[in-house]
């Protein structure tokens, strides 16, 4: 389960990539830009530009294994999150909203950092989106750092 | 000789040092993925990663040597994919010592010295690049 100091830092302009794997074990990464936890935290829907995906689908569609790094780039504070994707295809319209959401802040978020030279970025980013829900089943930080790697969910583990 | 896959906007991507992304996979078939400060360019068929402090990812490719590897071009927004073999670990010579010296440059400049520290520089054979999105 997500913790409330995790879906609050999920709220923040943080980076978010999704790992995929094939049937040979061969991984892949997916940019992700913006995500919604459900109301009782237990799973998170990714919200990934279309033209991003490469071969996800035929990854999900053969294993459903997923883990996902989220960091913010100005404090390097990290999490990684595992579990098994649950469904994915074309975006609903809340999920539109989500990935709407999080692309003006995250940009905004840039923008203040790099100034106007992020605007070729807005245009590159880009509908239509694909959503992607798991359950989450392990929780790991990777703030850079002693703490690197500490499982805190579930707790005990 | 085999085909250059990492051709000269590929070099000047991996040049702007934007923090990449590399994905893992255990031998029971788990992903992982982790946040890397660099990415090292060795020639026309390898690349260099840093090995700091991720231990889940050293134990993924020992298992399990391939990975990929996904760096964002922030001229063009697009994302640079790699697909990379792991070959070996080295703890001393050029590359390791471009790479130490480049880390800490990273480190002072992202307020991580004294924590961001090299223990090895990780080097992969590159199996193909793929370029997805941007303008």
């Amino acid at each position: 389960m997500l913790s409330e100091e995790l879906v609050a830092f999920l709220s923040n302009p943080v980076v978010g990539y999704l790992g995929t794997r094939n049937g040979e074990k061969f991984p892949e990464a997916h940019r992700v830009y913006g995500w919604r936890p459900s109301q009782d935290r237990r799973s998170l829907t990714l919200c990934i530009p279309t033209q991003l995906v490469g071969n996800m689908i035929s990854h999900l569609n053969d294993n459903g294994q997923v883990a996902v790094t989220v960091v913010d780039m100005m404090t390097n504070d990290a999490y990684q999150l595992k579990g098994k994707a649950s469904a994915w295809g074309e975006a609903d319209p809340q999920e539109l909203e989500v990935y709407r959401s999080f692309k003006t802040s995250f940009f905004a978020a840039l923008e203040l950092k790099f100034g106007e030279g992020i605007n070729a970025l807005k245009s590159a980013v880009g509908e239509p989106i694909t959503a992607v829900t798991f359950e989450v089943r392990e929780i790991y930080v990777q703030t850079p750092g002693p703490g690197a790697g500490k499982q805190i969910y579930p707790e005990g583990a | 000789m085999g085909e250059t896959l990492i051709d000269a906007d590929v070099r000047r991507v991996i040049a702007a040092g934007t923090p990449a992304v590399l994905v893992s996979c255990s031998g029971d078939g788990v992903p992982n993925t982790t946040i890397i400060s660099q990415v090292y360019y060795v020639d026309d068929r390898h690349l260099a990663l840093s090995f700091q402090f991720f231990s889940k990812t050293i134990r993924n490719v020992r298992e399990n040597p391939n990975v990929c590897v996904s760096q964002f071009d922030v001229e063009t927004g697009a994302e640079h994919m790699f697909k990379l073999r792991y070959l070996r670990s080295e703890t001393e010579g050029d590359v390791f010592d471009e790479m130490d010296m480049q880390l800490e440059a990273i480190a002072s400049a992202t307020g991580m010295s004294g924590i961001f520290k090299l223990k090895a520089a990780d080097i992969y054979e590159v199996l193909d690049v793929d370029r997805r999105g941007g303008v």
